[in-house]
């Protein structure tokens, strides 16, 4: 007598090569809003962070460029340059918000200017004053590691 | 099959490979890998030191305008531990429901303070947004202790196919559309100007001390051109291997190197980036199966032999 072997299915859940056929909707809609936010924020720009418009180094650059700078001015009226990476990411801001400073009501701006001059202080011992330039760069020609024309340099806002 | 044409039949088409079936193990490999990577990103000083800033300072973006000001150095720590801890609980698949979701929002929050300093931050990103699908998906029904409570692995499904998927499109598009606003706002210019060259001699001027390798490359302006061509062509192309996985071998390190490259040479920080493009597109599924195999393969060299005393003299 043949015996015939008979496959009796043990566990219906899915495994491999026993996919389940279709998605939940709610995973289907999840992917579609996600995927359609993500694809509107990056390609119009739209900055509704986390979602972003990935704008990184996007713009080009020329030799030429505009800065603003911070120099500590010390008790005895020496002046030097107070790096960003000397003081904490709360202050790095400086460069973003100096563009539109002169926008700012007399009053921001004096704050605005005390509150770096306090961290200053901190940073440094005996800083009477910080000053506030429009810096204007040409990178080109060189001298060594640095640009061979010294940079043209204009006060815009101090504060004691 | 019938042919579909126009926007709506791409469309679908693009549904249907993201909804394709995939194994519980890729997807718990995503949790693990970018869990991880979220508790080391959390675990730096910056948030700390963003706490307390003066509130004249603080330029909100997006969600952090309903905040007035930085929030204090106590509360910023409170949400920095209490995120670090739900990243390595979602990492090790305890209680994912509940401990990923707590670990993405105290990430978004502490990030979202850095992008209140007057620009939208890109660092953390990739790494956030790639994190999106896990908060709906089964992540934990493989290589989690939850997985190990219940005795058994599951393997394929639909369920676990499209978190993966919809994280890889992510990751690809962040590259794709960094590259493709290069070129819609700059042109050929962005590599065939000497961009690249003001950009390095602008970050190193920028810095109290000179940035050695910026110098040098902008000092060569073929090395330059050819630089900057590559990244961009490493940003257009990187979705290509959504339709071509062989070319992750070529595309991924080329992302690691061009991450390298900028953390070399301008001195920022998009290490999480090349991270999480590692996580996503490395095939960890297979390199356990590979290691177990060799693991197998080695017992059964080194089992019978010393069961028959034959290996030793």
């Amino acid at each position: 007598m043949a015996i015939r072997e008979v496959a009796i299915p043990i566990d219906p859940r899915p495994s491999d090569g026993d996919a389940e056929p279709e998605a939940p909707a709610a995973a289907r809609w999840f992917v579609r809003i996600f995927l359609s936010a993500f694809l509107v924020c990056s390609i119009f720009g739209v900055e509704w962070w986390p979602l972003t418009g990935f704008r990184l180094f996007s713009h080009v650059r020329t030799a030429h460029r505009i800065q603003w700078t911070l120099d500590t001015v010390a008790s005895g009226g020496v002046e030097s340059p107070l790096w960003l990476g000397d003081v904490p990411r709360a202050y790095q801001g400086f460069h973003l918000i100096m563009p539109g400073f002169s926008r700012l009501q007399p009053a921001v701006q004096q704050a605005t200017c005390a509150a770096w001059l306090a961290e200053a202080r901190r940073v440094r011992t005996s800083v009477s004053e910080i000053r506030i330039y429009r810096v204007e760069w040409q990178s080109w020609p060189r001298a060594g590691e640095r640009p061979a024309r010294p940079p043209s340099k204009k006060l815009v806002y101090a504060c004691a | 099959m019938p042919v579909r044409r126009g926007p709506a039949g791409l469309l679908r088409q693009a549904e249907g490979w993201i909804l394709e079936p995939g194994s519980a193990r890729s997807l718990a490999a995503l949790r693990i890998g970018l869990c991880l990577l979220l508790a080391v990103r959390l675990s730096r000083s910056v948030y700390v030191q963003l706490a307390g800033q003066p509130s004249v300072l603080f330029r909100p973006l997006s969600f952090m305008r309903l905040l007035q000001a930085m929030p204090s150095r106590e509360v910023v720590l409170t949400i920095q531990a209490l995120a670090i801890a739900a990243s390595l609980m979602a990492a090790g698949g305890v209680a994912a429901r509940i401990s990923l979701p707590v670990a993405w929002l105290g990430a978004v929050f502490l990030n979202g303070m850095w992008t209140s300093v007057g620009q939208p931050m890109h660092n953390e990103t990739l790494l956030l947004l790639a994190m999106v699908p896990l908060l709906r998906a089964p992540s934990t029904d493989a290589w989690s202790l939850a997985a190990v409570g219940r005795g058994r692995t599951s393997g394929r499904s639909v369920r676990y196919g499209w978190p993966v998927r919809t994280s890889m499109i992510v990751v690809a598009g962040g590259y794709f559309f960094s590259g493709f606003n290069k070129l819609v706002f700059s042109g050929p210019a962005w590599v065939f100007s000497d961009n690249l060259r003001w950009i390095l001699y602008g970050i190193s001027d920028q810095n109290r001390r000179p940035i050695a390798a910026a110098l040098l490359l902008a000092s060569h302006p073929l090395a330059a051109h050819a630089v900057a061509g590559l990244s961009l062509a490493t940003e257009i192309g990187f979705p290509i291997v959504l339709w071509k996985p062989r070319l992750v071998g070529i595309f991924v390190p080329a992302a690691v190197l061009l991450h390298v490259g900028i953390g070399i040479t301008m001195h920022l920080d998009y290490s999480a980036w090349a991270a999480t493009a590692v996580v996503l597109f490395v095939r960890w599924e297979a390199l356990a199966d590979r290691l177990a195999r060799r693991r197998k393969a080695g017992a059964a060299l080194v089992g019978p032999g010393l069961a028959h005393g034959s290996g030793l003299p």
